[in-house]
């Protein structure tokens, strides 16, 4: 028999949620009704106004913020809120920023996650809709240059190529300028150049009845920037992207970070702050009581494990535990819930379900069908000592 | 291992007792096992790495051996393959029906 038979686990491997490895996981948000309805709710007055989500999410490591991201990411897929008119486009990014990373590389990265297909796309599909081109996409992106340069996505070939790199930020020499029939490079009038090409984007989505929404996690990488024009180009890059004149562009940030101070400096000054928000900027706290770790695991392991085979082994072999905390005993799954609360920091969900799973496969090691409280004495400590 | 299946050589069984001697190393045996896959996690992301090939860490295998092993590193799209390599490593392979537990870690999981 199988690990996952043997726990009679529902179309898995382990306890483990990784919506990263397994897109499905993002529909679990255990626990934590309050966290959650707080930003759902938070994200639905987003859309009335500024018209797109801005938000900010940090936590410590392991708290859930990927989680979360990927649960908003499914929540709009799924059940989109009213204020949201068009289709989310919902694109998720982990951020890499160096030493010297600047406001360019930052576009390049939200430019390729949107893809040249996706834009071309949108170009066709105005083109089919609109008697001029030409005049639609200088309303759109009112700035000639993005405008030709959105044109020569159509062209196809070595032209369009050179039209999504003139659009991504890469500098362009003289004699492709001149082929594209642009006058200067994207960004030589600064980060702000780059911000208004990605917003009048945003607002060609909304022509094809989409909306476009950042999910941009490891956040802390901005950290990793050293160099001080670097990170003023980065902050301006945020700035605007955070003004309320942008309604088109959505972004919820992941951040590992414990309080705002221990934030870049970037992406908490003041001027970003006032344009986000300070109610846009959310903690994603531990697990505060014994009460919550208890809710957590037994919502967990209701959806993890298939009940129906769960009830049945637990009769015919009268394994003696209740559905709700199978495959622990009563007494092992009260042992792990005071284990994961003694110490608050380290009631993260991260360490709930890998207690879970090590519970499970030191059972299974010693071929017990349930875990019993001298399993999780002897793992829990390894997790939440 | 010893319970399991005894080192051939020498030098098999001394590297086995040094490992069995760290508390922070949980060893497991397969016999069917042949793959060769080095995973190492840590919290940035981005530095983490795995090697994945036919060489065993052994002086024989790099002094004498011809090998070939690829290096993911956990940035861009590395990070997906890195993730299943340590999905795999962390979960799948100590659960398969076959795979016994030699000797238990004890030391703090992170």
């Amino acid at each position: 028999m199988e690990f996952k038979e043997w726990f009679c686990l529902k179309e898995r491997e382990s306890f483990t949620i990784d919506p990263k490895v397994n897109p499905e996981d993002a529909k679990f948000y255990f626990g934590r009704e309050e966290i959650k309805n707080r930003i759902k709710a938070q994200m639905r007055r987003s859309f009335v106004e500024p018209g797109v989500p801005k938000m900010i999410i940090y936590g410590s490591f392991g708290s859930g913020k990927t989680q979360t991201l990927f649960h908003l990411e499914y929540y709009l897929q799924n059940e989109r809120p009213e204020a949201c008119r068009q289709n989310p486009r919902t694109l998720h990014l982990d951020l890499e920023m160096r030493s010297k990373s600047d406001h360019a590389d930052w576009h390049l990265q939200l430019m390729e996650t949107l893809a040249k297909e996706t834009v071309t796309k949108w170009v066709e599909n105005l083109f089919n809709q609109v008697s001029n081109l030409d005049i639609e996409l200088k309303a759109i992106f009112r700035d000639n240059n993005i405008a030709v340069a959105i044109k020569n996505l159509r062209m196809g070939g070595d032209t369009a190529f050179l039209a999504w790199r003139w659009l991504c930020g890469q500098r362009l020499g003289a004699g492709d300028l001149e082929h594209l029939r642009v006058t200067r490079n994207l960004g030589d009038l600064g980060a702000g150049d780059m911000v208004n090409t990605l917003v009048g984007l945003g607002r060609l989505a909304e022509r094809n009845n989409e909306k476009i929404i950042f999910f941009m996690d490891e956040a802390e990488q901005f950290k990793n920037v050293k160099t001080g024009d670097a990170t003023e180009s980065l902050h301006d890059y945020l700035r605007k992207l955070s003004e309320p004149s942008n309604s088109s562009i959505g972004f919820i940030v992941g951040y590992y970070a414990l309080t705002l101070d221990e934030m870049a400096e970037l992406v908490v000054r003041q001027d970003i702050r006032t344009r986000i928000g300070e109610i846009n900027y959310i903690e994603i706290p531990p697990l505060p009581s014994i009460r919550d770790v208890q809710i957590f695991l037994k919502e967990l392991l209701a959806e993890l494990v298939k009940q129906k085979e769960a009830e049945q082994k637990i009769q015919s072999k009268s394994l003696g535990v209740s559905l709700e905390t199978y495959p622990f005993t009563a007494e092992a799954f009260d042992m792990l819930c005071e284990f994961a609360s003694q110490d608050p920091t380290k009631a993260l969900p991260r360490n709930l379900i890998k207690a879970v799973n090590e519970c499970a496969i030191s059972a299974w090691d010693e071929r017990k069908t349930i875990i019993e409280p001298s399993i999780v004495n002897e793992i829990a400590p390894l997790i939440f000592g | 291992m010893s319970s399991l299946v005894p080192p051939d050589d020498e030098y098999h069984q001394k590297a086995v007792d040094i490992i069995k001697s760290y508390d922070h190393i949980e060893l497991r045996f397969n016999e069917s096992l042949h793959a060769k896959l080095y995973v190492c996690l840590c919290q940035d992301e981005s530095r983490s790495f795995a090697l994945l090939g036919s060489g065993n860490l052994t002086r024989n295998s790099i002094e004498n051996n011809i090998e070939i092993a690829m290096m993911i590193y956990g940035r861009s799209r590395g990070r997906e393959i890195l993730r299943e390599l340590s999905r795999w490593g962390l979960e799948r392979l100590r659960t398969l029906n076959d795979t016994k537990l030699v000797k238990k870690i004890k030391f703090k999981r992170r």
